[in-house]
């Protein structure tokens, strides 16, 4: 077993370390009705995804309270302050907040008489764009944010090509003549970094080793496009005027196979089930070579 | 050799033996899962009132007997002539098909609890016979290069029928559903084990041939004396915690319903497909997986999962203590599961030829299987009653899960050249 796979399977002993500490510092609502009754404190950040959450008075969040959707009914004291990004914060005559009160595109319902003692600051309702590039028109937008996404894509693997094309043509090779093992090995690895990433996220300490393993996912998925663009542009390439350039066939190639990806992922249904079958295969391929490093050769009997 | 390749090659027999016995491991393990460990646990709380400890000690009875009664099945199956033959195996398959659809028909109308250790007792005795017999076909059904994709077939089966259809975990509805299955496949096996049939003398021969007869960690020396390339011992030892990590782990949550009733359990048909379709994923990938690779990649896998998957429980139950779960969590548990039943349904052939498949199937999963079962719901019991709370259980399982996982890396890492054993465990 080489080094690469050593480190990813490193990260299980050291993930699973992280459950001997049974501290806990966030309390996670996502759904249900929840009560903190008279005499109660809640020692944690309280965040609320969904639900609802009655804070009686008598009762006390000791942390910050942040608000994504649901609501926080509160008679009580809370320590902290209060950020609400969704949802909806009502509080009652005899609620006090020793921190700022801040709304977003969330619903403030402050009684009177209940106390405040930090700032109150309501923001006017967020418009997020449905692009990132808003022009005014959808179908512009639609093209640049495509561009966007493309220009960068087809330019790694313009690079990929020009300086390894010895691993980008493993990479091609395994994907067709392996697409089985490939597409296990891709779907179950993805599957796996996806779930690890967001726990590695959550145990905070791990964020910079979730967002290293963000940024390889993103590069293993932008090579397996490249090896997918290098296999289109081989196809083409006797149509183009461009048979001895590697890099460029490599080019023109993604850039048609994103073409078709995106095409393909109008039908509904089976278009997404085959660019994510399409992209395990990709990404497995990428793998189970070492990015490249390695042929994979199938086990014979 | 493939299925595309059979059917081009209109090898029809062959095609009907693989079938039958992926139809017949799927439904036989399926009623392991759901009738067997989940049915009578309800027969003996909700119809016979027992107390959860007296359930553990006849699910230890039926453990221990089981054990027995296939160890000593293997052994004489392996001396035996009758035990090598298709003729012989389909015929001790037909007593335990015979005696399990008995038993699964009477088995609600069990009302003591003297009956219902008679009952498992019974049952002991038709799985002890059932595993070496149904197990030791694979030699002459599954050419040796499809048993992965085999494995996966019964595995994606199983489990998505435990997880889809049998879902109403009582007893009277876990025998209704199962006799629906098992009748027609009883009719059937009478017929294959009984009525000399033209294709079956086909079949009956197959083991003869070098694709079929030998395991894939199975070599031949120049003197034609079967070497195993694998330790078995390691092999029962790591399949040991595989069991055990997982029962240890289950056992707990079935009895947490925020977990069950949001997955396992759901109202939502929606979350039990998306369940079983993860099975079938998982079994899937276990099945080419487990052909393309060293089973010490699926082993680590398994683990892994396992490490992680009881992590985000544990998670879970200090960030957000009675929530519903997110399905990230029953997704990852069931991908596990198929990993290891896949290698389970396809290990034992593979470390074994003809001659010494009953004997190894019954060793390899009396001692990995039945043993960790055992002794992880005794251990899941124990703690139970002496007030452990559930996070630091599932910390534990994870501690398991983990020291399994690193084991193998050093296992791996200091692999001995060992030259390879004559063949016996």
């Amino acid at each position: 077993m080489k080094l690469p796979t050593w480190i990813v399977w490193l990260l299980f002993p050291l993930l699973a370390a992280c459950a001997s500490d049974s501290s806990g510092g966030v309390w996670l609502v996502t759904a249900g009705e929840h009560e903190i009754t008279s005499g109660m404190t809640q020692q944690s950040t309280v965040v609320l995804f969904d639900g609802v959450v009655h804070l009686e008075e008598g009762a006390t969040i000791a942390d910050s309270v942040f608000i994504l959707r649901g609501s926080l009914e509160s008679a009580g004291h809370i320590i902290g302050s209060v950020e609400v990004l969704g949802g909806t914060l009502k509080l009652l005559p005899t609620a006090v907040v020793d921190g700022d009160v801040s709304s977003g595109v969330g619903a403030l319902e402050i009684d009177p008489q209940a106390q405040v003692r930090g700032e109150i600051r309501r923001t006017t309702t967020l418009t997020v764009p449905n692009r990132v590039l808003g022009t005014g028109s959808e179908t512009t937008d639609s093209i640049l944010w495509f561009l966007v996404q493309t220009i960068p894509l087809i330019i790694f693997s313009y690079l990929l090509a020009r300086t390894m094309p010895r691993r980008l043509e493993r990479v091609c090779d395994a994907i067709l003549q392996q697409p089985m093992v490939c597409g296990a090995f891709g779907v179950l690895a993805a599957l796996v970094a996806l779930v690890a990433i967001v726990v590695m996220a959550f145990t905070v300490i791990l964020i910079p080793v979730a967002l290293l393993v963000l940024v390889f996912g993103v590069i293993a998925a932008g090579y397996a496009w490249s090896a997918y663009g290098t296999l289109l542009g081989k196809l083409l390439a006797p149509y183009l005027p461009l048979k001895s350039r590697y890099p460029l066939i490599t080019l023109l190639g993604t850039f048609a196979f994103v073409l078709v990806m995106t095409a393909i992922q109008i039908v509904p249904v089976i278009g997404s089930a085959l660019v994510i079958a399409m992209a395990g295969t990709g990404i497995g391929a990428v793998l189970i070579t070492r990015l490249g490093t390695q042929r994979y050769v199938a086990r014979s009997d | 050799m493939t299925v595309l390749g059979l059917i081009r090659g209109h090898r029809w027999p062959t095609l009907f033996g693989c079938g039958l016995f992926i139809g017949m491991m799927s439904v036989g393990y399926a009623y392991n899962v759901t009738f067997i460990q989940l049915g009578l646990i309800d027969l003996g709380e909700r119809l016979l009132g027992m107390e959860q400890q007296t359930i553990a000690g006849q699910m230890a009875l039926l453990a221990i007997c089981t054990c027995g009664v296939a160890l000593m099945t293997g052994s004489l199956m392996m001396r035996s002539h009758w035990g090598k033959t298709l003729a012989g195996k389909l015929r001790l398959a037909w007593v335990s098909v015979t005696l399990q659809t008995l038993l699964t028909w009477v088995a609600p109308s069990v009302t003591t609890q003297s009956a219902f250790t008679v009952w498992i007792v019974a049952a002991s005795l038709a799985l002890g016979i059932g595993v070496p017999a149904t197990f030791s076909l694979t030699v002459d059904f599954i050419p040796r290069r499809a048993r992965g994709y085999a494995a996966a077939a019964i595995t994606a089966g199983a489990y998505f029928l435990a997880a889809v259809v049998l879902t109403e975990w009582r007893i009277e509805t876990f025998a209704a559903q199962m006799l629906i299955l098992m009748i027609p496949g009883w009719a059937l096996i009478s017929l294959l084990a009984f009525v000399p049939l033209p294709f079956m003398r086909h079949l009956a021969d197959q083991h003869w041939q070098p694709a079929f007869g030998d395991g894939r960690f199975v070599r031949r020396d120049t003197a034609g004396r079967a070497q195993v390339l694998r330790k078995p011992l390691a092999l029962i030892l790591i399949m040991f915690g595989v069991f055990f990590v997982d029962s240890l782990g289950f056992l707990r949550l079935l009895e947490t319903p925020v977990y069950m009733n949001t997955a396992w359990q759901a109202p939502d048909p929606d979350i039990r497909l998306f369940i079983g379709a993860m099975h079938v994923l998982g079994a899937l990938a276990a099945g080419i997986l487990y052909t393309a690779f060293d089973e010490h990649q699926l082993f680590l896998w398994i683990f892994g999962i396992f490490a992680l998957v009881h992590l985000m429980y544990s998670l879970h139950l200090r960030t957000a203590p009675g929530e519903s779960a997110p399905l990230a969590m029953p997704m990852l548990y069931a991908i596990a599961v198929s990993l290891y039943t896949v290698v389970n349904f396809a290990l034992w052939a593979d470390i074994s030829t003809a001659d010494t498949i009953s004997r190894n199937t019954a060793v390899g999963v009396a001692f990995s299987g039945w043993t960790a079962t055992f002794l992880s719901t005794a251990l899941a019991i124990q703690w139970q009653r002496a007030g452990m709370p559930l996070e630091t259980h599932l910390n534990i399982v994870d501690s398991f899960a983990l020291l399994f996982f690193l084991a193998l890396l050093v296992g791996i890492f200091w692999k001995p050249r060992v030259p390879p054993s004559e063949g016996k465990l």
